[in-house]
């Protein structure tokens, strides 16, 4: 199975940061299998 | 944690209460107390997104981010698919125009058709100077399915000659009964 998420990793980054920076909310993303792919939260 | 619920396909959402991200670390996971949905594109469950927080503010947030990425996502995609298509378009008119005298490439002009309709198959053929017989000079679709239509009809279909296009489809009909095709 494609990992649509991950073959479009770019697109996914621009988004959750503008989510992030507008909501003031870190978020994580994992792919179909479970793997964080994307995470807005910087250490701690 | 959460996007383990998630990926068991059971639900869309996890809400992960405090007690919850507890019982989790226990276990040796890195969780905290959030909310976590379900992304999904074209349909097809994707991934998920989590935030970490109180459940009753982040979830509203949650949701709309998750179903605006994948909104995005597949906004994004179709786009591409659009680009990638008037691309074909492009060099397809191109090679047209670009070789009257020597013809073209039969084989690549129904995979970039193929590409363009989206149609499950596209066959091209070639009528003889009086018009009465045609030639088979290139097929596309995918592998598997003429790999099929060649097991079904015993013989290669390319290079193959009919008296009339017509007999072509009334031989598929006949011999692929129950086998969807679509011819250009």
């Amino acid at each position: 199975m494609a990992n649509v998420l991950k073959d479009n990793l770019d697109v996914l980054k621009d988004v959750s940061k503008m989510i992030s920076s507008e909501t003031g909310c870190n978020i994580i993303i994992c792919d179909h299998e479970g793997e964080i792919i994307e995470a807005t939260e910087k250490n701690g | 944690m959460g996007s383990v619920i998630i990926l068991s396909g059971e639900t869309d959402e996890a809400v992960i209460s405090e007690e919850k991200a507890e019982e989790y670390r226990n276990m040796g996971t890195d969780t905290k107390a959030g909310y976590n949905y379900v992304i999904t594109i074209f349909g097809k469950r994707v991934g998920s997104l989590g935030i970490a927080g109180e459940t009753g503010f982040v979830k509203p947030i949650a949701r709309i981010s998750a179903k605006t990425i994948g909104l995005y996502i597949s906004e994004y995609l179709k786009e591409k698919e659009k680009n990638r298509i008037l691309q074909k378009m492009a060099s397809l008119a191109e090679e047209i125009s670009g070789n009257p005298q020597n013809g073209i490439d039969c084989q690549i002009f129904t995979d970039d058709l193929l590409i363009i309709t989206g149609a499950k198959f596209v066959l091209l053929d070639l009528y003889n100077p009086d018009g009465r017989v045609v030639t088979i000079a290139a097929l596309s679709g995918e592998p598997e399915d003429i790999w099929n239509s060649k097991r079904i009809l015993g013989y290669q279909l390319i290079g193959s000659q009919f008296n009339h296009i017509c007999t072509i489809i009334s031989f598929f009909k006949r011999k692929a009964a129950g086998v969807r095709l679509s011819i250009l």
